[in-house]
């Protein structure tokens, strides 16, 4: 069946594109350093604001840093970004998803009713709350955006284990006596897998996006991270200047989401052509 | 109908009491109080701060500032902004008809331009129609629409001049703020179209209706649409969530007034009455739209009112 499902993906024409720009974009986030011309944090006043040269492929900023260098900082911190919220989002939504769906009755309701009032927030609303509450920061973006992932896979998760738990490999089960852990962890458990890889990447870009977001608002990442959000919100007031300084930080983030969007949809055609 | 409309309003409150008791929560959580915010830098005693403390209720256990909160709430005061002083209904009232303005115009430029895109790929499939449009959405559905809305100030306002680059006014300030935020639900709009289109448009009643000899363009528009368009509805709604939000980040982007700035302007004051007035407002305008969404469902598919 993996074997299928990889013959498949690799057929799969915008999949295998998504998986390339998101192996690339890897490779560039943990070679980093040594990709990089210079250190992302390096201030040189004198070649302030120089445009795209042979010196400086995407030019300096107006403290003279090579943009290009914290281009490709940035990706470290983005990808963290993404891997580190999605995280917090997915263990905790399939936590509430496995428990609702599962044991049903008042810890169902219960449970839903909070993801609920969870979904009732925008999602960038949501986060801006949780952000609020902890106080600006990368750090808190991340939890704020994996606060405002977690209805999702909440939902996904507890659908996935009501049809589950209708299988007659987990009735007889549990007619045999199978504890409630060991009917979770190996007869339900595998079910929701498929389904929460394909959202985990789709959400992955939509928390790349987010995050970026918070910090362009000023509430994530803070100066002199080379973050691509806050990049972007130092270049605004320089434009007709400098469009380098917000040219290629936005396209930065539009490649990682992208990849992301794309492997996503390819892993979904793949996995589970239900969700959509 | 109408008991089913009615049945959909009163989950209202049950939902808004939850969303009350969260962003409560949230702010009670927050290190330090509305005290502190107010008096940080006034140099006042502990006492004094004390005296105000007690005088306003925050030494009170959490349940019965919960209680008084509601109380409040349910009296339609929604207190004073710990910054300006100004009472915050009065600038909530001022801000509200520019957002109103922007996401309803987002939102008719994403359905208008969204689902004729997707109509059209979905009659068109594997032609360059339907390639190119797809292409689009998923540059729409990628881009931050902080950059979109730079790269639009940039091109239009201060290359070719065409529009302001800032501020809010007539129409002319109101096209690029609008565009860079209805983009992202064009692309949406459109993907969603062309599959659930994609989906019905080879179902046994099209077939028939086909061949009875109905004109193509009825059979899409008044056979195949009308099934296509719930899924396309609930993501219309939904898409009314992204926008609420991403008028916060677009009103920031073009120094537009509005809801999205006055929250991030209250979030970085820590102003905490505004905080939780706008984002209250926001979660009350996105359920109210849900149940909207939930509600035309019924009007275009009569089995979900007796489900």
């Amino acid at each position: 069946m993996l074997r299928r499902a990889i013959g498949k993906f690799i057929r799969h024409p915008g999949g295998m594109v998504g998986l390339g720009l998101f192996l690339a974009l890897v490779c560039i986030a943990v070679f980093a350093p040594a990709i990089a011309p210079y250190d992302p944090l390096r201030v040189d006043p004198i070649a302030a604001l120089t445009p795209p040269s042979a010196e400086h492929w995407m030019g300096t900023d107006t403290l003279g840093r090579d943009v290009m260098s914290r281009v490709i900082h940035g990706t470290r911190i983005s990808l963290r970004l993404g891997v580190i919220s999605v995280s917090i989002g997915l263990s905790l939504g399939v936590l509430i998803g496995v428990l609702a769906g599962y044991l049903g009755g008042r810890v169902d309701g219960i449970l839903m009713r909070f993801i609920d009032m969870l979904l009732a927030f925008p999602s960038l609303i949501l986060a801006l709350v949780a952000v609020f509450a902890l106080g600006p920061g990368l750090t808190n973006a991340m939890i704020a955006v994996g606060i405002s992932a977690i209805p999702a896979f909440a939902r996904i998760t507890r659908g996935e284990v009501l049809s589950a738990k209708e299988n007659l490999y987990v009735q007889s089960a549990q007619a045999l006596g199978g504890s409630e852990v060991t009917i979770m962890v190996r007869h339900i458990l595998p079910n929701i897998i498929a389904p929460n890889i394909v959202m985990g990447a789709l959400m992955t870009g939509t928390a790349i996006l987010a995050g970026a977001a918070l910090s362009f608002l000023g509430l994530g990442a803070q100066s002199p991270t080379p973050e691509w959000g806050l990049m972007l919100s130092q270049g605004r007031g320089f434009m007709s200047l400098a469009w380098w300084l917000t040219f290629f930080p936005g396209l930065g983030i539009m490649l990682t989401v992208m990849a992301m969007n794309l492997l996503g949809d390819g892993l979904r055609d793949v996995l589970d052509p239900r969700i959509r | 109908m109408w008991t089913y409309i009615v049945r959909r309003l009163l989950i209202v409150f049950p939902v808004m009491l939850g969303v009350a008791f969260m962003v409560f929560s949230a702010m009670y959580l927050i290190p330090g109080d509305a005290v502190d915010a107010m008096l940080r830098d006034t140099g006042a005693t502990a006492e004094a701060m004390a005296r105000l403390r007690a005088q306003m209720g925050l030494d009170q256990p959490f349940h019965v500032q919960f209680l008084r909160f509601l109380m409040v709430l349910a009296s339609g005061d929604l207190g004073r902004s710990l910054v300006t002083g100004r009472p915050v209904a009065d600038q909530i009232a001022s801000q509200l008809p520019a957002t109103i303005e922007l996401t309803l115009a987002a939102l008719a430029i994403a359905i208008l331009i969204g689902v004729p895109l997707g109509v059209v790929a979905a009659l068109r499939r594997g032609s360059w129609i339907d390639t190119s449009s797809m292409i689009v959405a998923l540059v729409g559905v990628s881009m931050p629409n902080f950059w979109l809305g730079l790269l639009f100030i940039l091109f239009f306002s201060l290359q070719l001049g065409w529009f302001p680059a800032s501020g809010t006014g007539g129409l002319r300030y109101l096209v690029l703020p609008a565009v860079t935020l209805g983009f992202s639900g064009v692309a949406i709009i459109a993907r969603i179209t062309r599959s659930s289109l994609l989906e019905v448009i080879n179902a046994d009643y099209v077939r028939t209706a086909r061949s009875k000899g109905l004109k193509p363009r009825t059979v899409v528009l008044k056979h195949a649409m009308r099934n296509a368009m719930a899924s396309v509805m609930t993501v219309v709604g939904l898409q009314f969530g992204a926008l609420l939000g991403g008028s916060v980040v677009v009103e920031t982007v073009f120094g537009r007034q509005g809801l999205g700035s006055l929250t991030v302007g209250a979030i970085q004051r820590s102003d905490l009455p505004l905080v939780q007035a706008t984002v209250m407002l926001a979660a009350l305008a996105f359920v109210l739209v849900n149940l909207l969404v939930d509600v035309s469902y019924s009007l275009l598919d009569p089995r979900i009112r007796y489900a």
